[in-house]
């Protein structure tokens, strides 16, 4: 008997200490009862910050939520870090969640951050069409949404930070096209089949190598946005084929799994490599003459560009309900501007702005 | 040893697992006041209950002795069937039956395989979960369908008194799986092959039709679960199900069933799914980095497991 105790109170001790993981729930404002409107109840929950946390830094005293994908990703990591440094600047308290790529698992995160009565909510979706009844439940809730990456199918969401996925996949393709002198073989990895984002970037791409008639594509396959993966793709087109001239992945970690492979064959000079997003391993390649070129999409400003718009949104400005990301090529040639392409964040850096 | 001690012990293991449910639910109370809310506990309730229609189907597989790793292909491909239907013809009921005979197709194929061979199951499913996601992608060309059609989607998303029909759905699974586990003769017979495959075969119980029903069973609730996230989702998702057998597996390991077969039960499963949705749901209300939460699985499936066994040497050297 004692024994079972002695289990059952260790038990006990390690979901204590599972829960004291987490940073303490910031606030703990009334249970949620959805008697009064969205607006009302967004009132309530801020006079009641602004009373009890004392200890936070003067802000806005903003809860935003922000889910992604998936965190084992070097470029979501990025992203939230610069969703983290917006909100710090404007004193919001984000709190960020992981997917596992399972549709079904972010909308059940969305409907938790539902039930905590955050103020805004910032989804980088999965899935863009399964994840519409999520933003629809954002919606019933009255919590503003913007959305990252591709824009969800349906529901309404505030303001949508997007790029154009095929424009970026037709300008990667043109400009191996062009790098090769109009003339080569390119092999392509792609991201997750079944992904809209993927399919869009990769018809793009291949649209792009069918204008030139001298360019051939050799070999498409997806091998999601993973670089183990895209080193076992590689291999295998290593071995398929004697002559390739260029490798599009469309993320750099999989062009960094590529390079790998590529290396071990010792095939690094005949082949361009370009990727895409910009990420600091990337950058390392291209310094080491690895890595060609890398269409960075930085995720960090992202991330900030993100928390800012629901910021303001939250503040009642009048924001568009799209902004277009910018894209900015980095080769060996503009390096060292590199880190403030990626990263900064100035004020005259926010191109957003500009699109009011 | 005497016999209240040994009695006593396996009171203990069969109410074991719900004690464990019970701390949680108390700790999770006192740590976080969003937890016992109404609108929580639905919300909680709708997202397990997908898993649990699945995992208890999985349960009796695994009380056959058996494994069934391929549900996560049958939800998606059953589920992007009954979306194309729907989405090219309006048809809800022939979308419906369609996709569960695909999971009826799934769980025969499995069984016939699985009884007339000496092929572990592990494999044979294995090898299904594979087939059926490659033929998801291939005929949805890897892209999700999205559906508009609202009377289909009272299924998932509707609810009852407030009470989202999902959960009315599982428990309906659950007492019936109850019933035929516990009260009939098909039920004993699981046990009993799972129990000792040859003293089944001896006593004159078709050995290979009650795996091929298991099976069968498996497949089809795979394929209603599929039906059931179509129309939540209002869409096809291609990628769908992906790791749904491990929480399956997970949430009948931590219900008490024995992977070695002949041990289980359909509440105790009920238990463990209900504890797995209810850890997801608490690390995300305390916030808790997903990164974490996987842990935090695993270290309630252990618990779960260890104290099984402590309990389970008890019985044994007291006996």
């Amino acid at each position: 008997m004692k024994k079972l105790l002695a289990v059952l109170a260790a038990a006990t001790l390690l979901g204590g200490t599972l829960a004291g993981c987490s940073k303490a729930p910031g606030k703990e404002p009334e249970p949620a009862e959805n008697s009064g409107t969205p607006a009302e109840t967004q009132e309530e929950t801020q006079g009641e910050e602004s009373q009890e946390e004392t200890e936070k830094p003067a802000g806005s005293g903003y809860t935003v939520a922000f889910t992604v994908p998936t965190m084992n990703n070097p470029f979501f990591v990025d992203q939230i870090a610069g969703a983290q440094k917006a909100a710090d600047e404007r004193g919001i308290e984000l709190l960020t969640t992981g997917a596992d790529n399972a549709v079904n698992q972010q909308i059940e995160q969305i409907e938790d951050y539902i039930t905590q009565n955050v103020d805004g909510m910032i989804v980088h979706a999965v899935d863009t069409t399964g994840i519409v009844t999520g933003i629809e439940a954002l919606n019933e809730a009255g919590i503003p949404v913007v959305t990252t990456a591709e824009k969800p199918t349906g529901g309404k969401v505030t303001c949508a930070v997007t790029w154009d996925n095929y424009q970026d996949g037709y300008s990667a393709g043109k400009y191996i096209a062009e790098a090769l002198g109009g003339k080569g073989k390119v092999c392509e990895l792609s991201g997750v089949a079944g992904q809209q984002s993927s399919r869009e970037k990769s018809q793009g791409f291949q649209d792009a190598i069918a204008e030139y008639p001298d360019m051939e594509l050799l070999a498409s396959q997806p091998a999601e946005f993973d670089r183990a993966k895209a080193m076992d793709a590689m291999e295998n087109f290593l071995q398929s084929f004697d002559v390739i001239d260029a490798v599009y992945a469309s993320n750099d970690e999989m062009a960094l799994g590529a390079i790998q492979a590529i290396k071990a064959e010792g095939r690094m000079e005949e082949i361009f490599v370009m990727g895409n997003d910009g990420t600091a391993d990337a950058i390392k390649a291209i310094e080491a003459g690895e890595m060609a070129v890398s269409n960075a999409t930085p995720p960090f400003l992202q991330g900030y560009c993100a928390v800012d718009m629901i910021y303001r949104a939250l503040k009642g400005e009048d924001i568009p309900d799209t902004i277009i990301e910018q894209s900015t090529i980095i080769t060996k040639e503009n390096l060292d501007e590199a880190d403030h392409i990626l990263f900064g964040v100035d004020e005259e850096d926010w191109y957003w702005v500009k699109q009011f | 040893m005497n016999v209240d001690k040994r009695k006593f012990w396996l009171v203990a293991r069969k109410y074991a697992t719900l004690a464990i449910l019970i701390l949680f639910v108390i700790a999770m109370s006192l740590l976080t006041d969003r937890f016992l809310t109404f609108k929580n506990l639905t919300n909680v309730g709708r997202q397990l209950s997908f898993n649990a229609i699945i995992s208890v189907a999985m349960t009796m597989v695994i009380i056959s002795g058996g494994i069934d790793l391929s549900v996560g292909g049958t939800v998606a491909l059953a589920g992007c069937i009954c979306a194309k239907i729907i989405a090219g013809s309006g048809q809800i009921l022939p979308a419906i039956l369609a996709a569960l005979a695909i999971g009826i197709g799934v769980g025969i194929f499995n069984g016939i395989l699985i009884s007339r061979t000496n092929i572990a199951p592990f494999i044979i499913t294995l090898s299904s979960l594979s087939v059926t996601k490659g033929m998801t992608l291939v005929f949805t060309n890897a892209s999700p369908i999205p559906l508009s059609n609202e009377a289909f989607k009272t299924l998932g998303q509707s609810s009852f008194y407030s009470v989202p029909t999902p959960i009315f759905i599982m428990l309906a699974v659950f007492l019936a799986a109850a019933y035929v586990m516990k009260r009939t003769k098909f039920g004993r017979y699981v046990y009993a092959i799972g129990g000792n495959e040859r003293s089944a075969a001896l006593a004159g119980i078709s050995v290979k039709g009650v795996k091929l029903a298991v099976y069968v069973i498996s497949g089809l609730l795979a394929a209603f679960t599929g039906v059931l996230y179509t129309s939540r989702l209002s869409s096809g998702v291609p990628g769908l199900g992906d790791g749904f057998e491990m929480d399956a597996i997970t949430a009948a390991v931590i219900g008490g069933a024995s992977l070695a077969g002949g041990q289980g039960g359909i509440w105790g499963t009920m238990i463990g799914a209900v504890i797995i949705g209810i850890l997801n749901n608490a690390l995300n209300l305390l916030n808790v980095n997903t990164n974490y939460q996987s842990i935090a699985t695993g270290v309630v499936v252990l618990i779960a497991v260890l104290f099984d066994w402590f309990i389970q040497t008890r019985v044994r050297s007291d006996s």
